[in-house]
């Protein structure tokens, strides 16, 4: 590390600590390398302790402070988000549901993701599953904000996902620090902690906004199908990604519904999408090969036949078009 | 107050504020330390998250490279050799352009708040990825593709990135991967 980075890490993370992580004693034998120990210590930790501070996002070029909130009891868990910036907007994810308040318009957005646990760091309840398709490695410690801090970086065996690097604190147990790199190790995304401590209780706050004037506007509602349903089937899929879940609904404001797919490879995520083509709200360019992406998001779209498929991840541009080109057309009596 | 300033330096370091209230701001930054402390500190935070480096400035970096500059003696004959700039030199010139758009903005007030202010800001704001005339003409031609919407639902659907990423509408930010061909 050089001598301004070092200095900037220790401007940067005045970290203090009201409390002490208790280590997870159950988790030690679960894993075999020390990389893997440490991760399965930090998600007791994420899971478990009430913690609170200022992390600052950068996605797709834009830096997004935020204050976040972690409050942990009985098992049960609550994130919660405020934004610094606007939009001024306060999200909060209780357990599968997640709701999105917006202060200026009054808005509240309620979207049901039972696949997701965390806004800093999703990663599989058994870091094994990961073995097939990404090293994980413990890099020589680094000393942030004149605490130490494990490195640990996940690197793919293919090209066809992302690597990730994950700061952890030697005291927390928790991320100070997450970024995704592309195959040229260019950071695509980031996210730091520019203060964090660690309080023994954290209050739940009520996501519900008793507003007769201003119900509910939008329900992103998530009803887990089977995926014998979807009008499409992979013919091919990269190694390692399984289907999640799958989901048809309505969508862009109108009663025509979507398939959705979700797939994961325990960290990275694709979603594949089918609709009818519909020339007021569709417009995939066939006639040329495009993957477009929204920061570490790449997505890729085609048409078969009278419907209009789009393949989207956090993977290389490779990947979502691989997938995309394995897609088919169920037929219509084919179980 | 603090918060609303706090807040104006982060959308001005992130290219979003108006140049008129980034004037007020820079002016506002000269004439208080605080603010000027805050303002430095966002700007380390902001520089090291987007490039992953930090090169550290002195408060007075500004100062001694127009001093050193004074000192320099004069050249008649142009030289052959050129050297390529350095970073230091780049950051030298930013923060001397910086801190003469203040201190003329400053001393300066019979002058018109017009085409002055604007070309004065244009040199002092950090480099955007777009110019505000870019931006806003890629946002015009995005809103002539209905694709943007589409693609909006989808990513909300995807994942939770919609909520941390700050873009309450994401057309201005598809990126082509022009003509990606696998093979």
């Amino acid at each position: 590390m050089s001598v301004g980075k070092y200095y900037l890490l220790v401007f940067l993370l005045s970290v203090t600590v009201s409390a002490t992580a208790t280590e997870p004693a159950h988790l030690e034998t679960e894993t075999t390398s020390p990389a893997k120990a440490l991760l399965s210590k930090m998600l007791h930790a994420m899971a478990t302790l009430n913690y609170q501070g200022t992390v600052a996002f950068l996605k797709n070029g834009k830096l997004e402070p935020m204050k976040y909130f972690h409050a942990a009891k009985k098992g049960a868990e609550q994130e919660r988000l405020l934004s610094l910036n606007s939009p001024m907007r306060e999200i909060i994810r209780d357990a599968g549901k997640v709701s999105c308040f917006y202060k200026t318009t009054e808005q509240l957005v309620v979207d049901y993701r039972p696949f997701e646990r965390s806004f800093l760091l999703d990663l599989p309840d058994n870091l094994n599953d990961l073995d097939a398709l990404y090293q994980i490695e413990l890099l020589p410690d680094e000393d942030v904000a004149m605490l130490p801090v494990h490195v640990i970086l996940i690197k793919p065996k293919d090209t066809l996902r992302y690597s990730h690097k994950i700061w952890l604190s030697k005291q927390q147990l928790l991320p100070l620090k997450v970024s995704v790199y592309d195959e040229q190790g260019e950071v695509l995304e980031q996210m730091v902690f520019t203060e964090l401590h660690v309080f023994p209780d954290l209050p739940f706050v009520s996501a519900n906004k008793p507003d007769p004037n201003n119900p509910v506007q939008q329900t992103y509602a998530l009803q887990a199908q089977s995926s014998e349903q979807a009008g499409f089937y992979l013919k091919q899929i990269p190694k390692g990604f399984k289907e999640v879940f799958f989901t048809r609904r309505p969508m862009h404001n109108s009663e025509q519904p979507v398939d959705h797919l979700l797939l994961s490879d325990g960290l990275a995520s694709v979603s594949v999408y089918m609709e009818p083509i519909n020339p007021q709200i569709n417009n995939a360019r066939n006639d040329e090969e495009h993957v477009d992406s929204v920061g570490a998001i790449h997505f890729y779209s085609r048409h078969i036949n009278d419907y209009e498929l789009t393949v989207m991840g956090e993977v290389p541009p490779a990947t979502v078009k691989l997938i995309a080109e394995g897609i088919a057309l169920r037929a219509p009596n084919k179980p | 107050m603090n918060n609303t300033l706090h807040q104006k330096i982060s959308q001005f370091l992130d290219n979003d504020l108006a140049d008129p209230e980034a004037l007020e701001l820079l002016q506002a930054i000269h004439s208080d330390n605080a603010l000027n402390q805050t303002y430095q500190q966002y700007a380390i935070i902001s520089q090291v998250i987007k490039t992953g480096d930090y090169i550290p400035v002195k408060p007075d970096f500004a100062a001694q490279i127009s001093a050193r500059i004074e000192q320099e003696p004069y050249h008649f004959n142009p030289s052959l050799k050129k050297s390529a700039p350095s970073r230091y030199r780049w950051y030298a010139v930013a923060a001397s352009v910086l801190a003469l758009s203040v201190l003329v903005v400053h001393y300066d007030k019979q002058l018109t708040p017009t085409s002055h202010q604007a070309s004065m800001l244009s040199m002092s704001k950090p480099a955007p990825p777009l110019t505000n005339k870019t931006a806003s003409q890629l946002a015009q031609n995005q809103s002539q593709k209905p694709l943007n919407k589409r693609i909006n639902d989808y990513l909300q659907a995807h994942n939770n990135s919609v909520y941390t990423s700050g873009e309450t509408n994401t057309a201005a930010s598809l990126t082509s991967v022009t003509s990606y061909n696998q093979k």
